[in-house]
């Protein structure tokens, strides 16, 4: 139960489907914590007021990148890392470990495979999104990337998918269909919005988890949990 | 408390060495199982039933029976397991607590990544791919900067990453920034960043910890161009055939 009285949350982030902010929006609605959700601007000139580079959010969040959040019911503390601020909110308001570990060994599992989602899935799915996709390198320099580097990060995202899809058929042969423990945690919350983007045309193709089938099958029943369908649909940009 | 047992398998690279770094801070015993890289015995079967994503380093807690993987992880677990005296992290819940996991997490994502990237187009590609080069080092300059701007910030309460003393914020940056020229990036831009790294290697234990499992050999050549380029050519073969091997498994 989410504590009643509590002062909404500020979550700095943007449009859908950029995949850090969701995360967050994510576990704030399975918590049933209030929250504002501020759009900031990509723009990374310092001088623009709303953007991610100006003074007034990098004095929030350092690195100038999004998501970061402010917490009013804590001294204003600002938290910034998608996987920080998931650790943060659980470790505040998730008493219960609904989504989070109940003990030292769920904990730890759930920190190696939210370690793992930061520093591998993450940053490789976004090189190999910006050398596919017709929007990013090819667009800027109007010549595909070099073959040598298209590889490098497709084998890179295969293996990661690949050794996902052995996780899942080990939690499966345990009858459970999330990432680690018997439940939904800050584990599946971190990797959907990252695995969502590869099924998106064109970038990379949308048959991409064909090969993978039980990342295939617990992204559907990711999509399928109501908070995140509640969440894509309000980070949506207008039309 | 009892002694811990504790198995690290590792090698002479930037997060295995943070782990070494932190079990020596901590002065915790532990044992060094070495991973020979050049003959990918990181993809072994025994290693993966260790750490499911064949990288290094690895941490085995025998008293928990416990396989634990990803430097940030391992870290925050000896901080939370180990360090009741917060020799190298702070009170779990503090607003110090909060800023170091951030920061452990920032190196995880962002500087680790991106240096790796630039370790590769500088270092290994087969070819060489100016843009490849250009665009790895200048994120990685980017990061140094936020770092950089970080210790500005942080110089009245001794300069380090995180609160008034080393932490494993500290730890898992230092395992990277101490190879922050392999990638081709100078520090000469960054003062603050290089002080603090000279502070760092000042430390007995840090020394120690960085010498797990041996000393590194880049440390002689580096500045050497030459002598540079002959230890990458070393590694390059075993990091292609590695990456051979990763594409024909599913082909």
């Amino acid at each position: 139960m989410a504590p009643t009285n509590l002062r909404p949350l500020t979550v700095y982030g943007t449009y859908f489907p950029s995949p850090n902010p969701p995360k967050v929006v994510f576990l704030l609605k399975l918590l049933g914590l209030p929250y504002n959700y501020v759009i900031k601007s990509l723009k990374d000139d310092p001088a623009v007021e709303d953007g991610i580079k100006h003074p007034n959010f990098t004095s929030i969040n350092p690195n100038g990148r999004l998501p970061a959040i402010t917490d009013p019911n804590q001294n204003n503390i600002h938290v910034w890392e998608s996987g920080a601020i998931l650790q943060y909110l659980t470790e505040v308001y998730d008493k219960d470990h609904r989504f989070s570990g109940k003990n030292l060994e769920e904990r730890t599992l759930i920190n190696e495979w939210l370690a793992f989602q930061i520093s591998g899935q993450a940053p490789m799915s976004g090189q190999i999104m910006w050398f596919s996709h017709p929007q990013g390198h090819t667009a800027k320099y109007g010549a595909q990337a070099p073959d040598h580097i298209l590889m490098r990060f497709k084998n890179e995202v295969d293996r990661i998918y690949g050794v996902l899809n052995t996780q899942l058929e080990k939690q499966k042969a345990k009858g459970s269909g999330w990432i680690v423990t018997d439940r939904m945690t800050i584990v599946d919350l971190a990797w959907a919005p990252w695995a969502g983007l590869m099924t998106v045309a064109p970038a990379p193709h949308p048959e991409f988890f064909d090969g993978f089938p039980e990342v295939k099958a617990w992204l559907a029943r990711m999509d399928e949990v109501p908070a995140v369908k509640a969440a894509i649909a309000e980070l949506k940009a207008p039309q | 408390m009892s002694e811990p047992q504790l198995t690290l398998y590792t090698n002479q690279t930037p997060n295995g060495i943070k782990i070494s770094i932190a079990l020596s801070l901590l002065s915790l015993p532990y044992k060094t199982h070495i991973i020979s890289l050049d003959k990918h015995e990181q993809k072994s079967e025994w290693f993966t039933k260790i750490n499911p994503n064949g990288r290094l380093p690895a941490l085995t807690d025998h008293t928990a029976d416990l396989n634990i993987m990803e430097s940030g992880a391992i870290l925050l677990y000896l901080a939370s397991t180990y360090d009741k005296q917060h020799k190298i992290s702070f009170e779990e819940g503090s607003k110090e607590h909060w800023e170091m996991v951030q920061w452990v997490l920032w190196q995880n994502a962002g500087l680790g990544p991106m240096q790796g990237q630039s370790n590769h187009f500088v270092r290994y590609a087969p070819e060489h791919i100016q843009y490849g080069i250009d665009r790895y080092i200048n994120e990685t300059r980017r990061l140094y900067s936020v770092l950089e701007s970080q210790l500005q910030k942080q110089e009245s309460k001794g300069g380090w990453v995180v609160g008034d003393h080393i932490s494993i914020a500290d730890i898992t940056i230092f395992g990277w920034a101490v190879f922050a020229e392999w990638a081709g990036v100078e520090l000469d831009e960054f003062p603050r960043v290089r002080s603090w790294r000279e502070r760092m290697e000042n430390i007995e234990k840090v020394e120690e910890g960085r010498n797990v499992p041996e000393r590194s050999g880049l440390r002689d050549v580096m500045g050497d161009k030459e002598k540079m380029e002959e230890y990458a050519a070393g590694s390059r073969k075993w990091i292609l055939e590695g990456m051979k091997r990763d594409a024909e498994k599913r082909a």
